[in-house]
């Protein structure tokens, strides 16, 4: 179960202390394990879910130095779990790649979701990632309306929470989360991206 | 500050959790919802696999957002860029200042800069014109447009190139 007290962002005591850092990303294994679920397009019971969601919260204790003071945990530790879990895909895809050469598709077979998702599974990330992507989601965001663009920033850029942009931008909490989710959906969609992708 | 909670009907979509609901989950904004939200996500199997996504994408407009506001001209280089202009008149009242001890020799200098306007100049130009219009010069005028012509494209290629480096540097720098 995520501690309703677990710190939002990096602290230098946290970094310093192993076990508080890995108690504060333990409490995030469900969340890793739907985000390399999501990637592997596999079920939360699976045995490559499990391994993968162990060695992200494994590589996150590794490289908490890495962490800025102040810098929100949660993305972070999702953007490892991402990685491991891509990293596991294309494992899996060289495996199959080596054991089963040959595809017989001819005959009405579907293809492995491994393949469909080694190549579709990174398109979100890669999308936002890539320079020319940046002016369309620069484009997106100064098209959004004023309040959503507003909670949208204050979260990802400022790092804060529901509570404190409701309270700073004097709107009800349940606008906030209203706000957030359209403005992301939105620019998501400028950039071409769905939750599907 | 208080634990307000979210009203369940925008938490909730029937027996699942909304996108809204799911939003906040994938935000880490646990202790705005009520338990039985983050308890069924951890066991309906279909709100976990939605959660999942809902968090890449998180993951993904953050980074992206992240790289347009760092990217962004903020106010304060706005400012500074007046310090410029105070810094270029300190300087040329500095050089000013230490010029000044040159006007003693200004009668000297002052003719010697006649001098080289009306005889040097006169010299230089005449030179200049026999050498353009000298047969060699002439032939060699396409050729030298078509060399010029050919280092600005190059010129232009090699900006552009580095501008495009410069950028991929940028957005990987803003990624890790």
């Amino acid at each position: 179960m995520i501690s309703l007290l677990m710190p939002p962002v990096a602290t230098p005591a946290l970094r310093l202390d192993p076990r508080a850092f890995a108690a504060a990303t333990g409490d995030l294994r469900p969340h890793v394990r739907a985000v390399v679920a999501a990637v592997l397009g596999l079920g939360r019971d699976h045995p490559d879910v499990d391994d993968c969601a162990h060695e992200a919260l494994r590589r996150a204790l590794e490289g908490r130095d890495r962490l800025r003071d102040g810098e929100p945990l949660r993305p972070w530790v999702t953007g490892i779990a991402r990685h491991v879990a891509l990293d596991n895909l294309r494992a899996r895809k060289r495996q199959r790649d080596r054991t089963a050469p040959v595809r017989d598709d001819g005959e009405g077979n579907v293809a492995d979701p491994v393949d469909q998702l080694a190549d579709a599974a990174p398109t979100a990330f890669d999308a936002f990632a890539s320079a020319e992507r940046r002016d369309v989601v620069a484009h997106a965001l100064s098209a959004l309306p004023d309040g959503q663009r507003k909670a949208l920033t204050m979260f990802h850029m400022e790092g804060l929470q529901y509570q404190e942009i409701a309270a700073r931008l004097g709107v009800p909490l349940g606008t906030v989360a209203t706000w957030v989710m359209r403005a992301r959906k939105s620019v998501a969609a400028a950039v071409g991206v769905t939750e599907e992708s | 500050m208080s634990q307000e909670k979210l009203p369940r009907e925008i938490v909730w979509d029937g027996a699942h959790l909304s996108d809204l609901g799911l939003t906040c989950l994938a935000d880490g904004e646990v202790d705005i919802l009520e338990k039985d939200a983050l308890s069924h996500a951890e066991a309906c199997e279909w709100c976990a696999r939605r959660l999942g996504k809902t968090a890449l994408l998180a993951e993904a407009v953050g980074t992206g957002v992240v790289a347009v506001e760092k990217a962004r001209p903020s106010r304060a280089p706005a400012r500074a860029a007046h310090k410029p202009w105070q810094a270029l008149f300190a300087g040329v009242v500095v050089a000013m200042l230490a010029g000044l001890p040159m006007l003693t020799h200004l009668g000297r200098t002052t003719s010697g800069i006649m001098l080289f306007f009306t005889r040097g100049v006169p010299v230089l130009a005449r030179g200049g014109f026999a050498l353009a219009t000298s047969h060699a010069v002439k032939g060699a005028l396409p050729i030298a447009s078509v060399a010029a012509s050919a280092l600005l494209v190059l010129m232009g290629m090699m900006i552009a190139s580095s501008a495009k480096a410069a950028r991929a540097r940028g957005v990987e720098g803003s990624a890790s």
